[in-house]
C-alpha cells in the first residue's frame, strides 16, 4: 500500500494531510491523480475546512472496505453513529461537499439520512430548510392540500 | 432604463457550500434534491407536493423520479392485502386493510405503503383505517392510498364495492407488484365490536360495544391475527366508570 501523503486544502485555507488511499476516496482527487502526475497539495475550492474534516473522517473509516459480514455490520453501525452528530443544516452542507468531491458512499449515506430526518416535516418546514419559494397561490395550495389531506394526518392533526 | 451588472449572472459549474450559504439557507441544487426525494416514503412525497410547484412536478411527473420509486417498490417483497368489512351501522362501511408481509420484522413497510384514513393507524404489515381507502396512482404508476368512504352496500350485496376495490388492487399489483394475494373479510356477527386499531405484532384489535352501553366492569378486547387466522381475547379491568365512558375514548 502506498504511504504517499497528500495535502488537501479547503476553501478557507485549512490543510489536511492524508494518505493517498484516503484521498483517492474523493473521486475528484482520484481523477487528478490518474495522470500519474506527482501532486502533493490539492486545493478544494468549494468546501470549507469543518465540512472537509467530516468527509475525510468518513473516508478514513471506509478506506479498506472488507467484504465480511462482520466488517460490514461494524461499518454500518459506525455510519449511523457518525450521522447522528449532525443537524439538518450540516447534513445539507455535507451532501453538497460529497457531491462536489464525488464520494459515492457518503452521498448515499447522507441523502438517506436527510430523507429520514425530513420525512415527517411539514411543507412549511421543508420550504424553510431548503429555501424553497412557495409559488402556489393560496387557493392552489388549499386545493393541493385538500387532495392529499390524508398525508397530513400526523404532521398537522393533534393526536386524539 | 435599469442596468444590471452582468457579473451577477455568472454561474459556477459546481455547487459550492460556501457560495450557496445566504441568510442561513443552504441552496441545494435540483439533482441533489431529487436524490433526497427518491429516498422518502410515499406518504412524505404526497405531502411534499404542497411545498412548491417545482417539487410537485418532480414528484408527480419527472420521469426518472417516478421510475426510481417504481423500481424501489419492485424490490420490496410481495405482500398480502387483507380487507375486513365492518357491518356496523352508519353511513359508511368501515374497512380494514391488513398487509401480511413477508418482510423481516424490522422492515419499514411504511416506506412503501402509507396510512389511509384520518383515524387510522399503521404498524408493520398492517394498516387500519376507519373511513375506507382508495388506491390511485400518482403520475402513471406510483400507488398511493387516500381516504375513501365506501358506500354502504345495498341489500343486494356488496359485490360492486368489492369489484371496485379488487380492480384498483389489480391495477396496483400489475404496476408495482405490491401485493401477492388479496383477502376480503366481512365482519358478520361482529356488530357489537368496533375496530380499535392494530398491535405492533400485527394483530387487529376489536373492542366490545356492550362495554359502553351497559355497565360492564370488564372491557373485552379481541385480537385477530390475519396471518394465523386466529383470534384471542383479553378482559381488561380498571376502566373508566360508566358516566365517563365515551365511544371515542375506547382506545388502547
Amino acid at each position: 500500500m502506498s504511504s504517499n501523503k497528500i495535502v488537501l486544502t479547503s476553501s478557507d485555507g485549512e490543510s489536511f494531510e492524508v494518505e493517498e488511499v484516503v484521498a483517492r476516496k474523493l473521486q475528484i482527487v482520484g481523477h487528478m491523480l490518474e495522470d500519474d502526475c506527482v501532486i502533493n497539495e490539492i486545493p478544494l475550492q468549494n468546501v470549507t475546512g469543518d465540512i472537509l474534516s467530516m468527509v475525510i473522517e468518513y473516508c478514513k473509516t471506509h478506506v479498506d472496505e472488507e467484504e465480511s459480514e462482520e466488517a460490514q455490520t461494524k461499518l454500518k453501525t459506525w455510519d449511523e453513529e457518525f450521522m447522528k452528530k449532525f443537524d439538518i443544516k450540516t447534513l445539507l452542507q455535507i451532501i453538497l461537499a460529497a457531491n462536489y468531491l464525488n464520494v459515492k458512499g457518503l452521498l448515499d449515506l447522507v441523502s438517506q439520512t436527510i430523507a429520514d430526518t425530513i420525512k415527517d416535516y411539514t411543507p412549511e418546514q421543508i420550504r424553510e430548510v431548503f429555501g424553497v419559494e412557495n409559488d402556489y397561490t393560496e387557493e392552489e395550495e388549499a386545493e393541493v392540500r385538500k387532495e392529499n389531506a390524508w398525508a397530513f394526518d400526523e404532521a398537522d392533526t393533534p393526536k386524539p | 432604463m435599469m442596468k444590471r451588472g452582468r457579473e451577477e449572472n455568472c454561474h459556477e459549474t459546481s455547487p459550492s457550500p460556501k457560495r450557496l450559504l445566504h441568510g442561513g439557507v443552504i441552496d441545494i441544487p435540483l439533482d441533489l434534491t431529487v436524490e433526497i426525494l427518491k429516498k422518502l416514503p410515499a406518504k412524505s412525497l404526497v405531502r411534499f407536493q404542497c411545498v412548491s410547484k417545482l417539487w410537485s412536478s418532480i414528484i408527480s411527473s419527472r420521469r426518472d423520479f417516478i421510475e426510481s420509486i417504481v423500481t424501489r417498490s419492485l424490490t420490496q417483497p410481495p405482500r398480502d392485502a387483507h380487507f375486513i368489512f365492518d357491518v356496523a351501522p352508519g353511513p359508511y362501511v368501515e374497512c380494514f386493510l391488513a398487509l401480511s408481509s413477508t418482510c423481516p420484522p424490522n422492515t419499514d413497510i411504511e416506506a412503501e405503503i402509507s396510512m389511509p384514513g384520518r383515524l387510522g393507524q399503521y404498524v408493520r404489515g398492517l394498516i387500519c383505517c376507519f373511513s375506507g381507502l382508495k388506491l390511485k396512482t400518482i403520475g402513471s404508476r406510483l400507488v398511493k392510498f387516500s381516504r375513501w368512504e365506501i358506500p354502504r352496500r345495498s341489500s343486494g350485496g356488496n359485490s360492486k364495492v368489492l369489484d371496485l376495490i379488487t380492480l384498483h388492487l389489480k391495477d396496483a399489483e400489475k404496476e408495482t407488484q405490491g401485493w401477492s394475494r388479496i383477502f376480503f373479510y366481512e365482519m358478520h356477527g361482529f356488530s357489537n365490536w368496533r375496530l380499535l386499531g392494530a398491535t405492533r405484532g400485527g394483530e387487529i384489535v376489536f373492542g366490545e360495544l356492550r362495554y359502553r352501553l351497559y355497565n360492564e366492569k370488564l372491557l373485552r378486547v379481541l385480537y385477530y391475527d390475519p396471518k394465523l387466522n386466529s383470534m384471542r381475547y383479553v378482559d381488561l379491568e380498571g376502566t373508566l366508570p360508566k358516566d365517563r365512558r365515551r365511544y371515542d375514548f375506547t382506545s388502547i
